[in-house]
């Protein structure tokens, strides 16, 4: 009877979503010379059109060896030099370092992200952050518990182009439903750790129709291509008009939808 | 996510001065055709632009439920700019509920819905009073917030005809005694209870404005951010409170060492030269005069709150269903 019960209450599962604002990023724009303006690419689906290094706003290193309450099979000291990047707890800053699985078998790299919320140049809390949410670099989900350090950490702020980065990445991608249709993407997103595939984000697009009479104009973030031709495997050939010449703020949403399913325990 | 915050995102993208980085932007009309809808995949930044379009179209604004609160304390404006950074309050004000009645006859089962001798604070929904209830004996009991209980008299005769139960676990704002954004359920007490005008509670609180971020905009070459927007939380709560009671786990997610929780959102505008100004419904407003590309922004505080009687939280775009729902399923988050 009771497990009867249990069975029926546990069926009605509830799904909530929990949504958790990534720290602002800064999408810097690319060095004198690093993009080949006007010249003619003939690309694979798989290649993106334009790297550009994202960083969040702040960066920090840490000025001496410290040891971190990160969990079994992480690396347990973070070195002097290790650098971090800030991102925002309710109240303030934290700078998140990550702590190297030395078991894959049995977790991936974890954020350790330390706090010094009097301002006295020491870090005196570390919060166990979890992994990078949905692999992408700088994107830390939840922070975690604050837990004493038994000696605060001196840290100093480094300039941004020196700290932690990853990349956004934009493809010029053909519509998926008919190749004839000649509908381009322009899509962007962020390279997970591991450079394997591309995180979209949602909004972050561009497109428009293969113009069969000349080149087809593209924009988005500030980056300007020309799309040539096309053909049925997928690939492109383009040549990049202007690169992005400001660096862009951008913060994302990271969402994570959880089913829970009640239970009764009899007691 | 609430509803304020989806709906302010959406009413920014239209007040934006320029189309914000997650937006598509289009071609030289010339060299491109654009894509008819119904031959393109689903895009959600051009979804929540047309959601924002229509919300905006739509006159009707409506005010969520909340109680009527007592500004207690002016803020003194700011008359030179200042640097503040993320997470800093830049404006505090003393509220508290600002009408009263008490409870004369109890229901049956007082213990739950409020004895005889409670006060009650007035809670409006539209154009409707409530009287709200809760058990605060023990608060601040994160891991047990107690359900919030609220009585309408529709015919004004001195008792009351309805009773509704928000159940406080489910309540966004919780580290307040008497602020809630829903009446919840309609709930089924044996009795009828009866109330005189008058009362007293003593619950102070406050309500702060908070510098969160910058949002989008772009980094000019001196370093700081044009064409974009900062965002400012507007927050309340008892405040920062020490040793609470709680498991670590439940502490952790629901209590904030601020003893404050977002009630919404405003948005600065930042124009070419990266400057700014709102004048919020609130009466809340704010100057830019530069966010820097490193977070900080220097801002004025210009008006706060004005003291006496008002509602925390102003009306919004009175949003279909759908079209919420669609506002939220484009920020991807349904």
């Amino acid at each position: 009877m009771i497990a009867a019960g249990c069975a029926a209450y546990a069926a009605q599962a509830s799904a909530q979503t929990r949504t958790q604002d990534t720290a602002p990023l800064i999408i810097h724009p690319p060095a004198q010379g690093e993009v080949a303006i006007g010249e003619e690419i003939a690309s694979v689906r798989t290649n993106p059109v334009i790297r550009l290094r994202t960083t969040t706003m702040r960066a920090a290193r840490l000025d001496m060896d410290t040891d971190t309450p990160s969990g079994f099979a992480l690396a347990k000291m973070l070195p002097a030099g290790t650098k971090m990047f800030g991102i925002h707890t309710t109240a303030g800053w934290a700078y998140c370092a990550v702590a190297e699985s030395n078991a894959r078998w049995w977790t991936t790299d974890q954020f350790v992200c330390f706090e010094d919320t009097d301002k006295d140049g020491r870090f005196e809390s570390v919060m166990r952050s979890g992994a990078p949410f949905m692999r992408v670099p700088l994107f830390v989900f939840e922070t975690g518990n604050r837990i004493a350090l038994q000696t605060p950490a001196p840290y100093t702020q480094i300039d941004v182009q020196d700290g932690p980065s990853m990349d956004m990445t934009i493809y010029a991608l053909q519509g998926k439903r008919d190749f004839r249709n000649g509908i381009i993407y322009l899509r962007a997103g962020f390279r997970p750790d591991d450079a394997i595939g591309h995180i979209p984000i949602r909004g972050l697009t561009a497109r428009a129709r293969l113009n069969p009479e000349g080149p087809t104009r593209m924009q988005l973030m500030g980056l300007e291509i020309e799309i040539l031709s096309t053909d049925e495997e997928g690939n492109i050939r383009y040549r990049i008009l202007k690169a992005p010449e400001e660096g862009m703020i951008y913060r994302a949403t990271m969402s994570v939808s959880t089913t829970y399913t009640p239970i009764l325990i009899p007691g | 996510m609430t509803v304020y915050s989806a709906i302010a995102i959406a009413l920014l993208l239209q007040a934006a001065p320029e189309t914000p980085i997650g937006s598509t932007q289009v071609p030289p009309a010339d060299a491109v055709q654009i894509a008819e809808p119904d031959e393109i995949e689903d895009d959600a930044s051009e979804a929540a632009t047309e959601a924002a379009r229509r919300a905006s179209q739509l006159s009707a604004m409506v005010t969520v439920a909340q109680p009527l609160v007592l500004v207690r304390t002016a803020v003194t404006p700011d008359t030179v700019f200042r640097t503040v950074d993320h997470g800093q309050i830049i404006a505090s004000q003393d509220i508290s509920p600002a009408q009263f009645v008490t409870i004369t006859t109890p229901v049956n089962n007082a213990n739950k819905y409020g004895p005889a001798g409670a006060a009650l604070w007035k809670f409006l929904e539209g154009e409707n009073e409530w009287w709200c209830w809760r058990n605060t004996a023990g608060f601040p009991a994160w891991n047990r917030p107690t359900d919030y209980y609220c009585y309408r008299d529709a015919d004004g005769d001195g008792t009351f005809d309805e009773l509704r139960e928000n159940p406080g676990w489910s309540e966004s704002i919780r580290h307040s005694r008497f602020i809630a954004t829903t009446l919840g359920s309609v709930e089924r007490a044996r009795g009828q209870a009866s109330y005189v005008a008058g009362g007293q509670l003593d619950y102070v609180e406050q309500v702060a404005i908070r510098y969160d971020a910058p949002i989008f905009g772009a980094v000019n070459a001196d370093g700081y951010i044009t064409k974009g927007a900062v965002s400012f939380d507007v927050i309340a709560g008892i405040g920062p409170q020490a040793g609470q009671r709680g498991t670590s786990l439940l502490y952790s997610r629901l209590v904030d060492p601020t003893g404050m929780d977002k009630l919404y959102s405003i948005h600065v505008a930042l124009d070419e030269t990266g400057k700014g100004t709102v004048q919020h419904p609130s009466g809340i407003s704010i100057e830019v005069e530069r966010a820097n590309a490193d977070g900080t922004v220097v801002v004025k505080l210009l008006s706060g709150y004005p003291s006496g009687e008002t509602s925390l939280m102003p009306p919004i775009p009175a949003l279909s269903f759908e079209t919420l729902l669609q506002i939220l399923r484009a920020r991807g988050d349904l």
